[in-house]
């Protein structure tokens, strides 16, 4: 991370923030001589960078440059007055100039501000040891034991919950998945199907990702395998959606009974939507078998949704059934509403047809 | 034609390195590696067979003492267990004798020592006041005692003596004669309640890793009071040691508040150190947070490992080092008297230094005889893997060597220290004496499972120097708790005898002085413990002084 920012440094036309981002690194691994030079080439740029002055008198402090380090804080009291941290640290640098008086008032001031600052707490107890005060320096340690026994409190139970390895398969997985986009736009299926199934092996709950490869294998004419993602997917996912896409793949698979079991789940998914009903109707039609129960739901499909393709499942349904005047109807009224749609002119083409070459008929 | 080839090819590679070596030891201190010289075959094991139990990564320390009287500092090797999954078998700790010229020979099943417990600390001293040094394992599973039978043999006595501590999790353990009575008390650190069943397997970055001490409960230590009838009795509760629970890790006893008897200061692991303050009969008050001991110059926790005391300004008052987790820096404390101490890592130059690194066995040595301590550090991380997934982290890496300058400035002269400090290892802990009884300090490192490294002293333009061997009158020969200065001229040099301390580790029975450019000791001053003062005029230099209390 470093070193990204170290390279993006000259690159950046306003490097205040990564500078900022250097010099708070290097603080933490106690580079503090890096830190206070990275700080002073934004305090060269910027002055107006948040806490600044507090941040680099913290780095002078340790490097005991306490001169400098006073300047600064007292340019950040007066920048932020009640700030506790710049607070605590004056009262550290006068305890470096072994002014603990003066230490102890900061230290106070600072525990004003925040009465859970521990890092101040704990200077009290150090401040009040040095002055002999053994009575306070005894009160800010049970003080401080109780500030520190909340925090171990909290930092266990963060720690017991801690076992990263789960989120580490989720976010690895997305990172293959995402890897798989870019194979997939530039027209790489194979390589972008292997990335999904590592995906789908680290992370077998994520449900876009098994679609995506399924549907990948849909296009490669690989169905057994499009089959056995279909099936994972919909045990994740049961949405009206999936079961669809799954029933057609099985009716393809000539899986017949499977399809019509996936497409019933749609029905008992969703029984006030068109689409679990109209796909049975079209199953049962295009298999051409239970021909009573086509027509059936092919009419609850219209009845719950209006649409061309609605009207003309049922138009196909009641065609099938010999209700041909009905049928002539819904059809009709299909093309009306897609008057391109030359499957449903030439189911409404037929039907009149039919119904011309019946005897006795005049017109349709 | 292809053999000639790669002939030239290991030739300069050979040169290459010979040519590095020799290039980066120019530095004050130089430590040259002579493992493979010496003899030693003993390979470290922590027992792990892929689980990562937590009772791995501790791992283990080192003894450094003359078993057999023979004048020359031998080497004890704790080792590990095989854990559930492991395919380890037979590892045993190793006991090896000094034959002189830098030669070493495996004596353990001679000696008896070859205990097969999962080995942690380590501590040694004469409990029986027989006039040998005795030898106590603190263990994960039940504690050792093997007492020296003055013949070259040792005799396991736990189970007389009382001294199993059940079958704990250990870590450092001192003798301590804690109640001034002439015989050696037991201190003895305790690390965690673990069982195997409780284990706890967890992830970093979706690595296997080892579990966090937090995940198990803590323990508290326990005091063995010597009975005198070479039996112990456990005064934990009554002593006030086992009034706080905490992660034990490294141990030493110092006279840190200089009223005259032996405190005891703990490093512990995720959690405030503590120091155990005595009444001077054997009762503590443990003062770690008023003494600024127990956390850093910020307030905050350390990951403690090892504890080592010593003066490094010559001003007459024993300062403290505690080495820490990764990015933490390893802390030195200064003695400020009262007993206070001041969190000085930063101002004395050898806190950064020692972030990055998992720091362990700490020395603080006075590895130049220029009369001020330096500070060697052991380093190594404790994921086997981490380097998987922390690019600022190792599992093997360089230890650490800071030359002290005068007293309140440490300069890092790791890398013109020679060969010594090339060596990339796990190390846990580390041990130093005059292993050739040349007058300068060696320095041996017990490396996390692989073999260890011996560093032989080579520094070049050393001062003078004085080792010390004591004898109380008891006829205790490690006199723990004596207190000796060392008067030259100006320089004033203090120190202690010490039974166990650092990285769950054992060094020093001989005390050593640097003695600088001094050819003159005007006198040594030796305060035993139960009070007798002695004072020993011009007592030479360049030698080693055997002492007895009169």
């Amino acid at each position: 991370m470093v070193e990204c920012w170290k390279k993006a440094l000259p690159l950046a036309p306003e490097p205040t923030e990564i500078l900022d981002q250097l010099a708070k690194q290097a603080a933490k691994v106690e580079q503090h001589q890096q830190a206070v030079e990275y700080w002073q080439q934004i305090l060269d740029a910027d002055k107006t960078v948040p806490l600044l002055h507090r941040n680099l008198a913290a780095s002078q402090l340790v490097l005991g440059q306490v001169d400098d380090a006073i300047r600064a804080l007292d340019t950040q009291i007066g920048q932020t007055p009640e700030d506790a941290e710049t607070l605590y640290l004056l009262g550290n640098a006068r305890f470096e100039l072994q002014d603990f008086a003066k230490a102890k008032q900061y230290y106070q001031q600072a525990l004003l501000q925040q009465p859970d600052h521990s890092s101040a707490t704990y200077a009290m107890v150090r401040t009040a040891a040095r002055l002999g005060d053994t009575e306070t320096a005894a009160e800010y340690a049970a003080k401080f034991q109780e500030l520190e026994a909340a925090a171990q409190e909290a930092d266990l139970k963060v720690r017991q919950q801690y076992d990263d390895l789960a989120q580490v398969k989720v976010r690895a997985a997305v990172t293959c998945a995402e890897a798989a986009t870019l194979y997939r736009q530039h027209d790489r299926p194979d390589a972008a199907v292997k990335l999904l199934l590592r995906a789908i092996e680290m992370d077998a709950t994520n449900a876009k990702v098994i679609q995506e490869a399924a549907e990948l294998y849909l296009g490669q004419q690989k169905f057994p395998e499009a089959l056995t993602l279909l099936q994972r997917l919909v045990q994740l996912d049961s949405t009206p959606a999936n079961y669809y896409q799954l029933g057609m793949l099985q009716a393809r698979l000539k899986k017949y009974v499977d399809a019509e079991n996936s497409f019933r789940q749609i029905v008992k998914l969703a029984p006030k939507e068109a689409i679990g009903y109209r796909a049975l109707a079209k199953f049962y039609l295009n298999t051409n078998q239970k021909l009573p129960l086509a027509l059936q739901t092919a009419a609850a499909s219209a009845k719950l949704d209006r649409s061309a393709e609605s009207l003309f499942v049922w138009g196909w349904a009641l065609a099938k059934n010999g209700q041909l005047l009905d049928a002539l109807a819904a059809l009709e009224k299909a093309v009306q509403m897609e008057p391109e749609n030359k499957v449903y002119r030439e189911l409404l083409a037929s039907v009149r047809k039919t119904i011309a070459s019946q005897p006795g008929a005049d017109s349709p | 034609m292809m053999r000639a080839f790669l002939r030239t090819v290991v030739f300069m590679l050979v040169s290459y390195h010979l040519t590095a070596s020799i290039a980066e030891a120019n530095g004050p201190i130089r430590l040259t590696d002579v493992t493979s010289q010496t003899g030693i075959d003993f390979v470290h094991t922590d027992g792990s067979g892929g689980q990562y139990f937590i009772v791995e990564y501790v791992s283990a320390g080192i003894a450094l003492f003359d078993y057999d009287n023979d004048g020359l500092i031998d080497i004890y090797f704790l080792n590990g267990m095989a854990m559930p999954g492991s395919t380890e078998t037979h590892a045993t700790n190793r006991l090896y004798r000094n034959e002189g010229n830098w030669r070493f020979r495996d004596v353990t099943a001679a000696a008896g020592v070859g205990d097969t417990g999962h080995g942690l600390g380590v501590t040694v001293g004469d409990y029986d006041n027989d006039g040998d040094a005795d030898l106590y394992l603190n263990n994960f599973g039940p504690n050792v005692l093997y007492r020296n039978n003055g013949d070259g043999t040792f005799t396991n006595v736990t189970a007389a003596a009382g001294v199993a501590n059940g079958d704990r999790v250990g870590a450092g353990t001192c003798f301590v004669d804690v109640d001034a009575d002439g015989d050696l008390d037991l201190f003895v650190a305790n690390y965690i309640k673990f069982e195997f069943a409780q284990h706890k397997a967890r992830t970093m970055h979706g690595f296997p890793v080892y579990g966090s001490p937090l995940d198990y409960q803590s323990d508290a230590d326990t005091l063995f009071e010597n009975q005198g009838d070479g039996t112990f009795r456990d005064v934990s509760q009554s002593s006030g040691i086992a009034a706080k629970a905490a992660y034990g890790m490294g141990v030493v006893c110092s006279d840190y508040d200089q009223d005259g008897d032996s405190d005891v200061l703990v490093g512990n692991d995720v959690g405030a150190n503590f120091v155990y303050r005595n009444d001077g009969r054997g009762h503590f008050v443990e003062v770690g947070l008023l003494s600024g001991f127990a956390y850093d110059g910020r307030g905050k926790i350390q990951g403690s490992m090892g504890v080592e005391c010593a003066d490094l300004d010559n001003d007459g008052r024993l300062d403290l080092h505690a080495t820490s987790y990764q990015n933490e820096h390893a802390s030195l404390y200064r003695n400020l008297g009262n007993g206070l101490f001041d969190d000085v890592s930063n101002a004395w130059k050898v806190a950064s230094d020692t972030v990055t690194p998992v720091t362990w066995g700490n020395v603080l040595a006075d590895l130049d005889n220029d009369g001020f301590r330096d500070i060697f550090i052991g380093c190594g991380h404790l994921y086997d893997n981490v380097d998987q997934f922390d690019s600022s982290a190792s599992y093997r890496s360089q230890n650490l060597l800071f030359q002290n300058q005068g007293g309140k400035r440490f300069v890092n002269v790791t890398m013109t220290a020679g060969s010594g400090l090339d060596v990339l290892s796990s190390s846990r802990g580390v041990a130093c004496d005059d292993l050739d009884n040349d007058g300068d300090l060696d320095i041996v490192v017990l490396n996390s499972r692989s073999a260890p490294t011996l560093l032989r002293n080579d520094s070049p333009q050393q001062g003078h120097w004085l080792q010390l061997d004591l004898t109380a009158k008891s006829g205790c020969a490690t006199a723990a708790g004596t207190k000796v200065e060392v008067q030259c001229g100006e320089l004033r040099l203090i120190d202690e005898v010490r039974c166990g301390r650092s990285y769950q580790s054992h060094f020093g029975s001989r005390m050593h002085f640097g003695l600088g450019a001094h050819n003159k000791t005007d006198r040594i001053i030796i305060h035993w413990l139960d009070g007798d003062k002695q004072v020993v005029e011009s007592p030479g230099i360049d030698s080693l002084l055997q002492v007895r209390q009169p």
